[in-house]
């Protein structure tokens, strides 16, 4: 009843793959089957990411942003629709697709710099250069200093700055970033935040970022897709102008408050009119 | 975890494999039936030396121990040596490690005698207290009851310390007395835990039944199953030798079913809570 | 049946705390009561500590003791090392293959009340009596606490770790070794720990049926000669070994798992 996996529209010569978006969703649905009932967490969900953007995802738990996120890294499969890379289907994982999670999963038996340096390593890098790159990487997330501590020994900013060298070292296309700040305290959040914005600008990556935070995604990103839940799907786009390059001074930026304002009342007004009864009825996948 | 859904396309084609993963024993039991049928097979086109018998003539003297007795009467002698020796040192193991664990100062000086006599292995006082009260009945009961003690006490004291602190202060909050709270918080929150020793220490008296019988094992009717299967292993009665380990087998299985079930019925809210799905 | 409790032991670091005081003033209790009854009775039923004592130092200086517990620890640890190997094998196997785990998970928890040692008679008219079937009893029996080590600690392992090697590249046999062994070693570590003492036991009641070398041996000879010195003295011996093994096997743990600061074995 749905479409089939659409291919890519339009011959693939060179000159058709440096004007298309860098990723194209189409039609993806996703539904799960859960004691005899379908859920489905993800409705026609169809957008483009132009090279370079940063994307903020927002939308309250349950909209299948996450689940959107983990199709498009190839970890889960979109039960119909397709994902474009670069022209090319998405079917599995892949280095060009750096995944950020919420925790940072770092491993606690290697140290920092080794945490760092294992997806070099995997790649087949010298140990030497890859020890290198590591401290490179880590400098440029401010961790300088803290090479040979181990995960158990840093804050929680700090793991995640950590995680985003690791990633950053798989020299990806595009960055996913699943809430990563999610877990981390009010200040520490606000710091990462700038930070991240900093390092954005200096390496012009694409990155997808998912938050459930209105600020945070309006702060950061070139364009918001706000998503509503049961079914998840996309219910605004909305291109964000605020000036770059962004710095706590944004932070102040009256246009700021209006976005938020917009975007809060989208999000009410989703939630709104639904009977609490019927919050039962779609459950929040994993 | 995602593990637990599936997607919608794979359902159809899968559907019974996802049924047998998801409850696991159809697989299990699956796999028995093949290696008895393999076993079975074997042994009847194959040929088997003659101790090794296959499941069919297990089976067949099984039932014929069992008409005439002798099954019964070795089963009981055994089972009765296990009980008592399993009430004996459960009892006093949870008993104290309750008290131990409410008790610092009690708690402390038990926990010293207890980690110090932790490493012996208990099988070895059959001999010494042989010594002392020969090879009878209560030498086993008393060998089996101190075995079974170590499990027993450790998870009790172990589980009252491990009570929620918060647990306690809201009940004190409440006004409640001290041995209010023991008796209404205390115990119940630490039950899952004991009751998770106690089944260690049913496992343990069977092995420790079966020790005491093996070792210094006599023939007649209170040999048990242990000294029996010796005595038949020596004497190349194979039949009796395959019938008691099979008795053995269902034995300790079902009784610790049994265990599991009674346990599931007693304690319905924790128990859930303790074990979850998967 | 997953998390198995140790009791605590004497920790030398912190005797000066009250606990720890309390702690051997039990234990002195527990001798200074065996050694009342031994002098209060008087007879050679009930040999006093430094009569145990002095069997132990005659043993060894006899050469006797040596003799024999090589001989145990020789079978133990062969019997020990099978199921490490084998344990983690299928520990790590049930962990990651449904199939595997719905074909043996229920097997194991079902066979485990069953006392192995039922097959030792068996186990002797397949291998023959001498230290073949002894081996395996040991292994049988010390299978189940590595397994299911192993099984606990390998599905520890969170499914954003696995992912993170699927985004890296990994293949299988590096995410196995980078990601799974790492993460599953602390269960496999508390498994070791319940093997150790079932080890022991173990080889010990093999020995102590019908075997003429060994530490169960040694007891049965000394208890059919009415010595129980001799029988205690070799408890004795056992519960020191029993002793060093768990504390070697907490000090391995310390180094192997250093990343885990407080160890909780």
């Amino acid at each position: 009843m749905l479409s089939s996996n659409a291919a890519p529209s339009g011959a693939t010569t060179m000159e058709a793959i440096t004007d298309q978006p860098q990723l194209r969703l189409t039609g993806v649905r996703k539904t799960f089957h859960r004691d005899r009932k379908t859920v489905e967490a993800l409705r026609d969900v169809s957008f483009e990411v132009p090279r370079g953007q940063f994307l903020s995802a927002l939308g309250p738990s349950g909209c299948g942003k996450s689940t959107m996120l983990h199709i498009i890294g190839g970890f889960e499969t979109a039960t119909s629709g397709s994902v474009h890379l670069d022209g090319k289907p998405v079917t599995a994982p892949g280095r060009d697709r750096g995944m950020m999670f919420q925790q940072a999963t770092l491993f606690p038996w290697k140290t920092v710099q080794a945490n760092v340096a294992w997806p070099l390593l995997v790649d087949g890098w010298k140990r030497k250069h890859a020890r290198e790159r590591a401290r490179e990487l880590l400098a440029t997330v401010g961790l300088s200093g803290f090479e040979h501590s181990y995960p158990a020994e840093l804050s929680g900013g700090m793991r995640q700055r950590a995680a985003l060298a690791r990633t950053l070292g798989l020299a990806p296309d595009i960055l996913l970033m699943d809430e990563p700040f999610g877990a981390l305290d009010a200040q520490t959040r606000e710091l990462m935040q700038e930070e991240l914005t900093r390092i954005w600008q200096e390496s012009q990556l694409t990155v997808i970022f998912i938050t459930h935070d209105i600020n945070e995604a309006v702060f950061l990103g070139d364009r918001v897709l706000v998503m509503g839940a049961r079914p998840g799907r996309i219910i605004a786009d909305v291109e964000i102008e605020l000036d770059r390059p962004r710095g706590a001074h944004t932070k102040r930026d009256p246009k700021l408050v209006e976005y938020h304002n917009e975007f809060w009342d989208l999000i009410r007004q989703e939630a709104g009119p639904q009977p609490s009864g019927s919050r039962d009825a779609g459950e929040t996948p994993s | 975890m995602t593990a637990t859904l599936t997607p919608e396309s794979r359902v159809g084609r899968r559907e019974w494999a996802e049924w047998m993963l998801d409850r696991r024993w159809p697989v299990a039991t699956a796999v028995v039936l093949v290696l008895l049928a393999a076993w079975q097979t074997y042994g009847v086109i194959a040929g088997l030396p003659e101790y090794i018998l296959t499941p069919f003539e297990i089976a067949g003297s099984v039932t014929e121990l069992l008409a005439s007795g002798r099954l019964v009467e070795l089963s009981s002698a055994s089972l009765g040596r296990l009980t008592a020796g399993f009430l004996l040192g459960t009892t006093s193991g949870v008993l104290i490690g309750l008290l131990s664990g409410v008790s610092r100062w009690f708690g402390d000086i038990v926990d010293g005698a207890v980690g110090f006599t932790y490493p012996i292995p208990k099988i070895t006082l059959l001999p010494i207290l042989a010594i002392w009260l020969g090879f009878t009945d209560s030498t086993r009961i008393l060998v089996i009851a101190i075995a079974v003690f170590f499990p027993a006490y450790i998870n009790a004291n172990a589980a009252t310390r491990g009570v929620d602190q918060e647990l306690v202060w809201v009940a004190k909050n409440a006004g409640a007395g001290t041995l209010r709270t023991v008796l209404q918080v205390v115990l119940p929150a630490a039950l899952p835990r004991t009751v998770a020793g106690i089944r260690q220490s049913l496992a343990l008296s069977f092995i420790f039944m079966f020790a005491t019988e093996a070792i210094g094992s006599s023939t007649g009717a209170d040999a048990g199953l242990g000294g029996e299967m010796f005595a038949a292993r020596a004497n190349g009665e194979y039949d009796v030798l395959w019938a008691a380990l099979a008795t053995v087998a269902v034995l300790g299985g079902t009784i610790d079913a049994g265990f599991r079930w009674l346990v599931g019925r007693l304690m319905r809210g924790q128990e859930l809570e303790v074990t979850g799905r998967g | 049946m997953a998390n198995v409790t140790f009791p605590r032991a004497l920790a030398p670091r912190n005797l000066l705390t009250g606990a720890a005081l309390r702690r051997l003033l039990g234990v002195a209790a527990l001798l200074g009561g065996w050694e009342l009854v031994a002098r209060l009775g008087g007879t050679r039923l009930t040999p006093t500590l430094d009569e145990i004592a002095i069997r132990v130092l005659y043993d060894i200086e006899t050469g006797t003791l040596l003799f024999h517990a090589q001989r145990t620890l020789l079978l133990a640890f062969s019997g020990l090392a099978i199921a490490v190997v084998v344990g983690c094998a299928v520990g790590l196997l049930m962990a990651r293959s449904r199939w595997a785990e719905a074909a043996l998970q229920p097997l194991l928890g079902a066979t485990y009340p069953i006392p192995r040692l039922a097959l030792y008679p068996v186990l002797i008219l397949l291998f023959g009596l001498g230290a073949a079937p002894k081996i395996v009893l040991v292994s049988l029996e010390c299978l189940y606490p590595m397994a299911l080590g192993a099984y606990v600690g390998a599905r520890s392992v969170t499914t954003t770790q696995l992912w993170l090697a699927r985004n890296v590249g990994a293949s299988w046999s590096r995410t196995l070794r980078d990601v799974i062994v790492p993460a599953a070693l602390p269960s496999m570590l508390t498994g070791l720990r319940a093997a150790a003492p079932v080890m022991l036991i173990v080889i010990v009641v093999t020995e102590m049926i019908g075997e003429n070398r060994g530490l169960g041996y040694m007891i049965m000879l000394a208890r059919a000669n009415f010595e129980p010195d001799g029988v205690l003295a070799v408890v004795a011996v056992l519960a020191v070994l029993g002793f060093a093994f768990d504390r070697a096997v907490v000090l391995l743990s310390r180094v192997l798992v250093f990343w885990e600061r407080d160890v909780r074995l």
